[in-house]
């Protein structure tokens, strides 16, 4: 290695001197070097290197704090969403009777989760917490029995309309009884229908609402956002 | 026995061949008779304690006039209806379809986020592999009856 260094020195400087065309040609050749390097640099290899896509990923310019409530859970009982804390969370709103989204939605976030379990250390995944806007047909030991057919870290919470809304209002999360024909007019009926947000809000582990993420939801792109911004929480 | 092995090769391949031709030769069965075909019917398999079920479906119209499906009836659910998904400004809701129309000599895919089959209200433990027999009653006095299969997709 010391041998080596100063011989090629020698060599192109006496090139360099003797001979025009070739310097020329080196010449060429660093700045191509010079230029794929930059370009290189400017072209990014993988997809983690490129800005999220705005359709994946909403940033809020102001982080505002998740409303703190009390929640039920199954087997813990109340919980206050002040005890999210610590942890990135991904909060996504539903319900057990809704037929077609839901679980679309947490079949998707399982599959995000097998990716980021792939890529991240236990301690860097997001908890999903799939909260039931529909308290008066789904208990916390219903929803617990139904996030866990799709993945068994998921959790449930559901709670009192009114704690209900106060948590997702300020994110734009809104839901709303929908009549549909057999509803019209009976009372006590349980055959109703949610129309209701499916957008999921990331809780940073202050309990601070970062960003959203905004329907329609893909597994992968979901993922490589928030690989890209914990990463960028972490500089 | 070096030179047995490319001949039952060969007869492996016709026989493939012939077992596709076969395939493919029922496959493309003439049209039924009455000019319509379901077929990839099935039912997303429920996570426990679920309440609602959607049962997807693709439907061709052999015929050259347009058949609408107008209701779905099945046994043992307190809420059988026809639904499109709607999304609004992130908003989602679902909206009873009363006409679908399949065009003529035309297709119409039942799927996520479109039209399905939504099945309320249901008492018996539905899983995997189980079948639903769902009628669909169509604007041209035609009832079919046809078994959705239970399972979760790729």
């Amino acid at each position: 290695m010391v041998n080596q260094k100063p011989e090629t020195e020698n060599n192109s400087g006496a090139n360099s001197v003797k001979n025009t065309p070739v310097k020329k040609v080196l010449f060429l050749v660093l700045l191509l070097a010079v230029v794929l390097t930059a370009v290189n640099q400017l072209i990014p290899s993988s997809d983690l290197n490129k800005p999220i896509n705005p359709k994946t990923y909403i940033e809020l310019p102001d982080r505002k704090a998740l409303p703190v409530v009390t929640l039920e859970q199954a087997g813990k009982g109340k919980v206050s969403t002040a005890t999210l804390k610590g942890k990135w969370h991904m909060l996504l709103f539903g319900y057990t009777f809704c037929p077609d989204v839901c679980p679309v939605e947490l079949s998707t976030l399982h599959k995000m989760m097998g990716d980021l379990r792939k890529q991240l250390p236990a301690e860097q995944l997001p908890k999903i917490v799939f909260v039931s806007v529909d308290p008066e047909r789904d208990s916390a030991e219903m929803l617990e029995k139904y996030v866990k057919h799709f993945d068994a870290d998921f959790i449930g919470l559901t709670g009192k309309q009114t704690d209900l809304t106060r948590l997702a209002m300020p994110f734009g999360i809104s839901w709303m009884k929908q009549l549909n024909t057999d509803t019209i007019g009976k009372k006590n009926n349980k055959n109703y229908l949610l129309s209701h947000a499916t957008t999921i809000i990331l809780v940073n582990p202050d309990t601070k609402v970062a960003g959203l993420f905004p329907a329609p939801h893909t597994a992968n792109e979901m993922a490589v956002a928030y690989q890209k911004i914990i990463q960028k929480e972490a500089n | 026995m070096l030179n047995d092995k490319p001949a039952s090769c060969i007869f492996g391949y016709s026989l493939s061949f012939l077992i596709l031709f076969f395939l493919s030769a029922c496959n493309s069965s003439p049209p039924p008779s009455s000019g319509l075909e379901i077929t990839n019917a099935w039912v997303r398999t429920p996570p426990p304690s679920a309440g609602a079920l959607a049962g997807f479906m693709h439907l061709k119209n052999y015929s050259d006039t347009p058949i609408a499906l107008l209701q779905a009836k099945a046994d043992g659910f307190n809420q059988v209806m026809l639904h499109q998904s709607i999304n609004e400004n992130g908003q989602h809701k679902m909206e009873h379809a009363e006409r679908i129309i399949i065009p003529p000599q035309g297709s119409l895919q039942f799927q996520h986020g479109s039209y399905h089959i939504m099945l309320m209200g249901f008492q018996t433990t539905i899983k995997s592999g189980d079948k639903i027999p769902i009628t669909l009653i169509f604007d041209n006095k035609l009832e079919k009856t046809v078994h959705f299969i239970v399972k979760t997709p790729d």
